[in-house]
């Protein structure tokens, strides 16, 4: 519990170091802001469901692909050129969950197959959006935004993956240790949304057009 | 679950590690390619410099020969004008011989300029004549040591190396009390030595003149090196090499 408490915090947190950067400095500042909004409305959502009616995973179920678009348009501001494939993603992604929710009681279970679908997607998008900064970026990546954001994005999704693989198989091994290892799921959020704020506030800083691609 | 996020994390650090590398190859390579930029901008600044120049001293060249030298012609025959040499003032000797000598730099002054005069003369026989000219004066004995090949330089180069060696000459002259000035012209690379047996003097104490600011300023325009080397009782040295 506690751990969702600091996870809302450092969301909270980040939703104004990316407000504070002007949209027209920063491409990427509104799909964020979008993203982080829907993440922080998400959580609160979910912590409420959680109280009042035990049940939030048709909460994460409609976020997750929310989400997932928002951040391919995110993925589409910083290369314009990639538009068809992270429309074909897009598709991918949705109809997986949409698949998936035909085929599980998307008000009772969190959809694994199509998150993890969904995951595995956007791993490959930021492993390539990293790969393609770093070839074309001319300040150290230390120093780029976008390093932070897709770093920590990285995280986030490509951490989830093997968790989200490995769920079902754990949960019929040894569910009360499943149920523990859960907590790694704020975790990776936490680190998510803590790298979201270090980049907005280099974005802040820089406050300088970006230089690459 | 702890190898695999082990493995993940082991994942992770190489990631980063390899991102580091390709971005600081890219920087390096946009770092030489910004260099190579400035390179080709300070050529290209050099070469519309090096053509004003020329321009401007095709433009002074003419000037001096077409109206200059016909102006001081005017002069000398209004001085001369009134009858045979024997019933002018003697008095107006020594101003009509100064004439008749500017009216000749005038003319010279203007053929050197001219580039199309460096379209017939090459670098080394502009020399020749200048080494016979300050010889004939029988203080400074100039001699010049051509290479087997002929050097064969541009004429906006020519001219301006001309100059160069002009600007040495003069300062042999006033300055170092040298009485021997040898010309080595190399041709591969293009280059000339300038050296005298005067009394050279020691760089590191010599305040430098503007004339020296103004050699290698010059040499700079036309992608030339201007090394001076002296010292003291020794003489001085002058090397002029095109930049490889």
């Amino acid at each position: 519990m506690s751990f969702s408490y600091i996870m809302l915090v450092v969301m909270v947190a980040a939703w104004p170091a990316c407000w504070r950067v002007p949209a027209s400095a920063w491409p990427l500042r509104n799909p964020l802001l979008a993203s982080i909004s829907v993440g922080i409305a998400t959580e609160v959502t979910a912590l409420i469901g959680m109280y009042h009616f035990r049940a939030n995973s048709i909460v994460y179920n409609c976020a997750a692909p929310l989400e997932f678009l928002l951040l391919l348009w995110l993925i589409r501001r910083f290369r314009p050129r990639w538009g068809r494939g992270l429309g074909v993603a897009a598709v991918v992604g949705c109809l997986a969950m949409l698949v998936d929710g035909n085929l599980q009681d998307p008000m009772a279970f969190v959809l694994v197959e199509g998150v993890l679908v969904i995951s595995t997607l956007m791993t490959i998008v930021l492993l390539a959006a990293l790969w393609s900064l770093a070839r074309r970026s001319d300040t150290p990546l230390m120093r780029t935004p976008e390093f932070w954001l897709f770093m920590g994005l990285l995280l986030y999704f490509g951490g989830m993956v093997p968790y989200i693989g490995m769920i079902r198989f754990l949960f019929q091994q040894n569910a009360a240790v499943a149920e523990k290892l859960f907590m790694v799921m704020p975790v990776l959020c936490i680190v998510r949304y803590a790298l979201v704020t270090i980049a907005c506030v280099i974005q802040s800083w820089g406050m300088h057009p970006p230089r690459h691609g | 679950m702890v190898v695999v996020g082990t493995a993940f994390v082991l994942g992770l650090i190489i990631l980063v590690g390899l991102l580091m590398v390709v971005n600081t190859s890219r920087r390096q390579r946009h770092r030489a390619e910004i260099a190579e930029v400035r390179l080709e901008h300070a050529h290209e600044k050099m070469a519309a410099e090096r053509e004003a120049v020329q321009q401007t001293l095709h433009e002074v060249g003419n000037e001096l020969h077409d109206n200059v030298s016909q102006l001081l012609m005017v002069i000398h025959i209004g001085l001369n004008w009134g009858g045979d040499v024997h019933t002018q003032d003697p008095r107006l000797d020594p101003a009509r011989e100064a004439l008749a000598e500017c009216i000749n730099e005038v003319r010279s002054l203007g053929h050197t300029l001219n580039m199309d005069m460096w379209k017939a003369n090459t670098l080394q026989e502009a020399l020749l004549r200048l080494a016979d000219r300050l010889s004939r004066t029988g203080k400074l004995g100039v001699m010049v040591v051509p290479d087997e090949v002929p050097l064969q330089l541009p004429g906006d180069v020519s001219i301006i190396l001309f100059r160069v060696c002009q600007e040495v000459l003069t300062n042999v002259i006033k300055h170092s009390t040298a009485d021997a000035v040898t010309i080595t012209l190399k041709m591969a690379p293009p280059g000339i030595l300038i050296a005298d047996n005067g009394r050279g003097f020691d760089p590191a104490t010599t305040v430098t003149h503007a004339g020296i600011r103004n050699i290698e300023r010059r040499c700079n325009l036309i992608g030339f090196d201007a090394v001076c080397t002296a010292s003291p009782g020794q003489g001085c040295t002058w090397r002029f090499q095109q930049r490889t």
